[in-house]
């Protein structure tokens, strides 16, 4: 029999993954990817919510309605020569009284390269399964729950709306390349075109999926060497016991599914 | 944003034009705007015949190349007769802003003096208060307007024709005329400065406040 | 029936745990076992705590004493160490059989032959001498099996977490003669044994492990040779 037992019930189990998952450190990431035919940079900042737990024996926790929220930056580089037609000023005359006709040559525009910066937030929810995982690395006892498998992560409705933002972002920066006016909702479609839903959702994807599928929910931290009392004076050190084996698993007992924790020790 | 309506700084969308009514050989250089003050060198020739006997007005073109960092013409020597005007421009991307500086204080296009001219396309829409830079009093305003196309024919129309019409300001006697035009984006205006101190036409959003007698230069012991 | 019952966390600690538990605290501070008086202890230190002498009239700094315990072995109920038939545990109870020693330096008193001064009487005489405790000279000590019944009490750390102390409902000792020495024996340790124990305060915590939360609602309460606790996150 274990020596120490330390069990809690499903809505226990919800109650302790609200505060495990509210206590991790905000998630990030950087760097850049493929939008479409473009290389966009960004970075990325997100914060999970627990949802409804599941316990599921022997040793799954499930989590329905995971909330993954997250705020993005991105920036792409668009050659504007590459997707607008030449376009040139023809030769303009006037007649100066006096003078003469006077003529301007053929002036041939040159679309400039524009960087489109564009900040988005949404979120998404996922039902996620995680399975218990004990170690002993360094002194310290963990049991964390980690994600078993990448769920199928639904990025459409995302995806329309971030391509929109591209769209509104898009606007201000066309707006200042000289000559645009009378192409830019040409120039916005043919950029919403290219990049397309698929090559939004091609983007998202590998940047927000290891959110979730990286995920470690800790459930248990302790040092093996665990301090019972702490030291209260030059005669009253610290009291420690040793901490000899943790196990974890989820057991179902009477009509309850439970995590149950179990510890050997020793003075 | 804001079109750059200077014609102190030349650039691709800008001509500078000037009519030589005497015979003569008119050196000329083609230099960063704004160092027209430190380069000597005139390198570049107009040679201006005596005038036809009965000719009109003949127009010259004379194309500025930007290549490693310096300026050419093409040609280097130009050969008109009297009356004739001769248009500078600049075709290249990416070619610095730039000005042409002759011998004669007449021929030089940060400072438009008689019988010449500077040409801008706007290529955004805007209201452009304009004035000269060197302190005289002329000034007017451009009203650019971005054309709203309901159908691809209305493009067509406004890219095969309405850019072809050009509006002319003239400028005399420290009054330009008419004072404010209205345009459509990427038409062109044509100032033609008939007689001027050496005026510029510059935006006057590119300019620092005008002094005071109340403002002290810029260094000046306070009294 | 599952282990959380109506409430959401439970957490038990069995009796070899707790065992460990004072093992470790007697081991850390092993003065909770060691008390005498100067001439056995001079000074508090993690090993040994220091006491006053018993005064005694025409004694020299006090009878000089010492008791020293050994490491109490808890058992919960249900029993599985034989207690002497004058003790009983109950469900709830546990039970703890432990070794004591008492020690008294029993030295020769050398009486002044000059006649008391007046008004000295009663006076206290036991006043160190400059020179210190009195050394020891003659120690004599005895030691004795001590079995003890008790029940758990919820109580606050010293770092003010919720904790336990056990709580000794009584004592016997075999075979002293008379009877009546027994008991005064007796009631003397029920007395160390009660101060002792309710100086060792486990927090709960230390009794799952640090593993989760729980605000007690049901417990401590001991059951199945553990101590068992029920409550909420």
């Amino acid at each position: 029999m274990p020596e120490i037992i330390a069990a809690l019930d499903e809505k226990g189990a919800n109650k302790l993954l609200d505060k495990a998952i509210a206590d991790m450190d905000p998630l990030g990431d950087s760097g850049s990817g493929n939008l479409g035919p473009f290389v966009a940079g960004y970075s990325i900042t997100a914060t999970l919510t627990n949802g409804d737990v599941d316990l599921i024996p022997p040793d799954t926790i499930r989590i329905v309605d995971l909330r993954l929220d997250w705020s993005l930056d991105l920036s792409f580089g668009l050659d504007l020569g590459s997707i607008l037609p030449e376009f040139c000023l023809p030769q303009v005359c006037v007649d100066i009284p006096c003078v003469g006709t006077v003529c301007t040559p053929e002036i041939c525009v040159d679309w400039p390269t524009i960087t489109i910066p564009v900040s988005f937030s949404d979120y998404l929810k996922a039902t996620v399964d995680l399975q218990l995982a004990i170690s002993l690395v360094g002194g310290q006892w963990k049991v964390e729950a980690v994600v078993l498998a990448v769920p199928n992560l639904q990025f459409g409705p995302t995806s329309a709306a971030l391509l929109a933002a591209i769209g509104a972002a898009a606007t201000p920066i066309l707006l200042a390349v000289p000559f645009i006016g009378p192409f830019l909702a040409m120039a916005v479609d043919i950029i919403l075109a290219i990049i397309a839903i698929a090559g939004v959702t091609g983007f998202l994807g590998p940047i927000i999926t290891p959110f979730i599928s990286g995920l470690r929910i800790g459930l248990y931290e302790q040092s093996q060497v665990f301090e019972v009392l702490p030291a209260t004076s030059p005669v009253d050190p610290k009291v420690d016991i040793v901490i000899d084996v943790v196990k974890a698993e989820v057991q179902h007992n009477g009509l309850e599914d439970e995590l149950v924790l179990t510890a050997d020790i020793s003075a | 944003m804001f079109d750059s309506l200077d014609s102190r700084a030349l650039r691709r969308t800008d001509c500078y034009a000037q009519r030589f009514m005497k015979a003569g050989t008119y050196h000329y250089s083609v230099l960063p705007a704004f160092t027209d003050g430190i380069d000597r060198e005139r390198p570049f020739t107009i040679n201006v015949a005596e005038p036809k006997s009965q000719g009109e007005m003949t127009q010259h073109r004379v194309a500025v190349h930007f290549e490693k960092g310096a300026f050419s013409v093409d040609p280097k020597e130009t050969v008109i007769a009297a009356g004739d005007l001769v248009l500078w421009y600049c075709p290249v991307a990416g070619a610095r802003p730039f000005c042409i500086v002759g011998e004669k204080e007449f021929f030089a296009s940060s400072r438009l003096v008689n019988e010449c001219g500077y040409s801008h396309a706007f290529g955004l829409a805007g209201e452009y208060r304009w004035r000269d830079a060197n302190g005289s009093d002329v000034h007017g305003v451009v009203q650019v307007r971005d054309p709203q196309f309901k159908d691809r024919s209305q493009f067509v129309l406004w890219r095969d024709k309405t850019l072809k019409k050009g509006t002319l300001v003239m400028i005399e006697g420290g009054k330009a005329n008419p004072p404010s035009v209205e345009i459509i984006t990427g038409q062109t205006v044509f100032f033609a400065i008939v007689k001027g101190t050496g005026i510029s036409i510059t935006d006057e959003r590119l300019l620092t406040p005008p002094r005071t007698p109340e403002t002290p230069e810029p260094g000046a012991a306070k009294r | 029936m599952s282990l959380t019952e109506t409430e959401a966390v439970f957490a038990s600690i069995h009796e070899t745990a707790l065992n460990d538990l004072l093992t470790a605290f007697f081991t850390d501070r092993p003065r909770y076992l060691v008390y005498g008086s100067p001439s056995f202890v001079p000074a508090t230190t993690v090993a040994e705590t220091s006491m006053p002498a018993i005064p005694f009239p025409g004694v020299p700094d006090g009878i000089q004493w010492r008791v020293t315990l050994g490491i109490p072995k808890v058992d919960l109920y249900k029993p599985t160490i034989p207690l002497p038939p004058e003790l009983t545990l109950n469900p709830g109870q546990f039970s703890a059989r432990l070794d004591v020693e008492i020690c008294l330096n029993c030295r020769r008193l050398k009486i002044d032959p000059r006649p008391p001064r007046p008004g000295t009487a009663g006076r206290k005489d036991d006043k160190r001498g400059k020179d210190g405790p009195q050394p020891l000279s003659k120690v004599t000590c005895c030691k004795l099996s001590v079995f003890a019944v008790g029940h758990l009490e919820h109580v606050m750390a010293i770092t003010g977490e919720d904790a336990i102390a056990l709580a000794v409902d009584a004592v016997e000792i075999v075979d002293i003669q008379p009877d009546e020495l027994e008991s005064v024996v007796e009631c003397l340790l029920f007395m160390i044994l009660q101060a002792v124990l309710a100086e060792v305060r486990l927090p709960l915590r230390a009794l799952r492990a640090g593993a989760f939360e729980l605000i007690p609602v049901v417990g401590p309460l001991i059951e199945d040779d553990q101590i068992k606790m029920r409550g909420n996150v």
